[in-house]
């Protein structure tokens, strides 16, 4: 029971100490990230990046009705004729 | 952070140590190193979905009202532009149905068609006397042709056949209403109301068939 105790080497200590003195620096230096400014910093470059996303889509949502109202409007005079010949031969078809 | 110093002094004192003490030195500053980095880290992306939340939040808001509202201009423009489509297509058949009525196309007989109608009101309600009502035009067109009318049919039917021209008239491009004497059963014949009830038939031939050809349903 009565071991004798392990007796330390005192570089290990050092090293010990160093290694919380790493620890607790790094705690410190993290601070910066949990602060207001970077918060906001990183924020603004989020939203920044986001509003081009939206500005893209803005964009794509324009051309996809544009070029399909183009398209509708392009349907030719024989085409919109053809449907209403029929429409008149069932019209008259007794 | 640790003084650029007291790192070159670590070295130093490392290089002169027995390799087991070497080796556990080494262990834990190396431990550290990398627990220094992890809290970094772990502050850098606490850092990061807190920023992005508030993104989410606002980009949200703002795609709700301009997305949005974008849709809703152009799914009204789209929707307006079929429409025009659709109006334009009754628009030419009802032309091509009074130039029918008026005689302007060689193609058809609107007497034939009035001939018809009438025939098929016969066949449809199995009635042998009826009441035929028509716009003033075709009441008095009728009237003309009643006898010849009657005897036609009834010819072609194998059965007599007796037709009343009503003296009211009808509001209607042309065609005709037929009731039996009762009038408990009735015959819509007008064109205008077989205009509408084909076109609306017709409205979902346009919007899946001729509409898919020009529109594209998905964006890329």
């Amino acid at each position: 029971m009565n071991k004798e105790k392990e007796v330390e080497h005192p570089i290990i200590k050092w090293a010990k100490e160093i290694a919380d003195r790493i620890v607790r620096k790094a705690e410190e230096y993290a601070q910066q990230y949990l602060s207001e400014d970077y918060i906001n910093k990183l924020y603004r470059e989020m939203l920044e990046e986001e509003e081009r996303k939206l500005r893209e889509d803005i964009e794509k949502t324009i051309k996809f009705f544009d070029d399909n109202i183009r398209k509708l409007k392009s349907i030719s005079k024989e085409e919109i004729e053809k449907i209403a010949d029929e429409i008149v031969e069932e019209v008259i078809k007794v | 952070m640790i003084a650029a110093e007291e790192i070159v002094s670590l070295e130093k004192v490392l290089a002169e140590l027995e390799e087991p003490i070497k080796s556990r030195v080494n262990d834990i500053i190396s431990e550290a190193i990398k627990k220094a980095k992890e809290i970094i880290e772990s502050r850098k992306t606490m850092a990061k979905d807190k920023a992005r939340r508030m993104v989410e939040e606002e980009i949200f808001r703002k795609r709700s009202l301009e997305l949005g509202a974008i849709e809703k201009k152009k799914r009204t423009e789209l929707l307006k532009a079929k429409y025009e489509v659709i109006n334009e297509i009754k628009k030419m058949a009802e032309e091509k149905i009074m130039k029918i009525i008026r005689g302007e196309n060689p193609r058809y007989d609107y007497y034939d068609i009035l001939y018809n109608l009438i025939k098929r009101a016969i066949i449809d309600m199995e009635e042998d006397e009826i009441y035929i009502y028509a716009n003033k035009r075709d009441t008095e067109f009728l009237k003309s042709k009643l006898k010849e009318i009657e005897q036609k049919i009834s010819s072609e039917l194998n059965r007599n056949v007796k037709l009343h021209i009503a003296n009211e008239n009808i509001e209607c491009i042309g065609g005709i209403i037929v009731r039996n004497r009762s009038g408990n059963k009735v015959f819509y014949g007008t064109l205008d109301g077989r205009l509408k009830t084909v076109f609306e038939r017709k409205i979902n031939y346009i919007n899946k068939e001729l509409f898919k050809k020009y529109i594209r349903v998905k964006m890329e």
